[in-house]
């Protein structure tokens, strides 16, 4: 609901004091999700995946940028398989690579950011959040598990 | 439009032709369907030329309506099953702009193999150059709207059970005036009348779904996926 998926019944969500119905493509330039689902194409190449999700959000990074990004996310080696013969683990680290580009946008909502992946791409992803919210950015995730970031300032809603 | 509004349709274009392409079975099994179907009718029919001219327009209208009915289900299925379309609500696009550019790459990947290979079915049913002529020309303008409406809906009926079914029963209704203006204008040409008319139709048809169609997919997917 706070990504614009569904819409409330009641009430109103807001962004800056602006309803999000209000503002569609605005607000969807404001923000990443990263769903439950990988939002990859099996038969698409790592790199062609990174492209088409980033053109989706109207950016075109220079191939350095995203080079880049598959580095941040150890992908780089396998920049050039179909995304079908990654692990699940390595899927998902491609789907995150899209928030290691700059500029990264304000909002980041999450669906269970940690699933699937290993301790070093973990503590990554620990990182990489933490280093969002300290440059004043705002990430919204759901998780199962510990996820190492229970210290920071942040509201946790227990479930 | 803006630049970024066109670099992402552009991307989505691209994205869905290389897929189209790497997953030929989809593409390859709709012609075939198209072949096998158009074949058939010869066969199975008294193979008197005149009967066979005359069923030829209608015959080929049908089995291309039907191979590209064919493929929609697929249409939005599997960017729905691994969270793309999650993406593209969620696309700094405006959705109906990207919906646009995935309807044309299903015309392009989809359609297009028929329409080029309807002049070598209409050989079959013995039908001269000029009618094989306006098969062909109102073929470019009919099957654009099969997709576009199909996307509609495609729309509608992703992530249902029986989708394939639901979507026959809501779709083929609406393709009964293309199918009509298009079987006609074959005809016509046939019988040596002018057939401008169809054009006219068919053009304003395709025109209208081209401006309406997209707005009422991208709602049509916000309902199914609210």
């Amino acid at each position: 609901m706070i990504s614009g998926l569904s819409r409330p019944e009641r009430g109103a969500i807001r962004w800056r004091g602006e309803d999000i119905r209000h503002l569609n493509e605005d607000y969807a330039c404001q923000l990443s999700y990263i769903g439950h689902a990988p939002a990859s194409k099996a038969e698409l190449s790592v790199r062609e995946n990174l492209v088409v999700s980033l053109a989706l959000q109207g950016r075109q990074p220079a191939a350095p940028e995203i080079d880049s990004a598959l580095r941040a996310a150890g992908l780089y080696a396998r920049r050039d398989v179909a995304a079908g013969l990654l692990s699940q683990g390595q899927r998902r680290r491609l789907a995150l690579a899209r928030l290691t580009l700059r500029p990264p946008t304000p909002l980041w909502i999450l669906d269970e950011p940690f699933n699937a992946l290993d301790a070093p791409a973990r503590e990554w992803l620990s990182g990489l959040i933490q280093g969002h919210l300290r440059t004043g950015g705002i990430a919204i995730f759901t998780s199962h598990e510990q996820t190492g970031l229970e210290a920071l300032p942040q509201q946790v809603i227990a479930l | 439009m803006k630049q970024p509004e066109l670099r992402a349709m552009a991307c989505v274009l691209s994205r869905d032709l290389r897929l189209a392409w790497r997953r030929r079975t989809d593409t390859i099994g709709a012609l075939v369907f198209f072949i096998i179907v158009t074949s058939l009718f010869p066969l199975g029919l008294d193979p008197d030329p005149a009967t066979l001219r005359e069923i030829a327009p209608g015959v080929i209208w049908v089995a291309a309506l039907l191979a590209t009915l064919l493929t929609l289900p697929k249409l939005f299925a599997e960017d729905h099953a691994d969270g793309t379309l999650e993406q593209f609500l969620l696309a700094g696009t405006p959705l109906p702009l990207l919906l646009l550019s995935k309807t044309a790459a299903h015309w392009l990947g989809t359609a297009v193999p028929l329409v080029l290979t309807a002049p070598l079915m209409a050989l079959q049913f013995g039908l001269p150059a000029a009618a094989i002529g306006t098969l062909v020309l109102v073929l470019l303008l009919g099957t654009p709207i099969l997709s576009l409406l199909g996307a509609v809906g495609a729309a509608l009926t992703v992530g249902v059970r029986g989708a394939a079914t639901l979507l026959a029963i809501l779709i083929l209704p609406l393709y009964i005036p293309i199918l009509i203006f298009g079987a006609a204008a074959v005809g016509d040409s046939l019988s040596g009348m002018p057939v401008d008319g169809y054009y006219a139709a068919l053009g304003a048809m395709l025109v209208l779904a081209v401006f309406l169609a997209p707005w009422a997919s991208a709602a049509a997917l916000r309902i199914a996926l609210d």
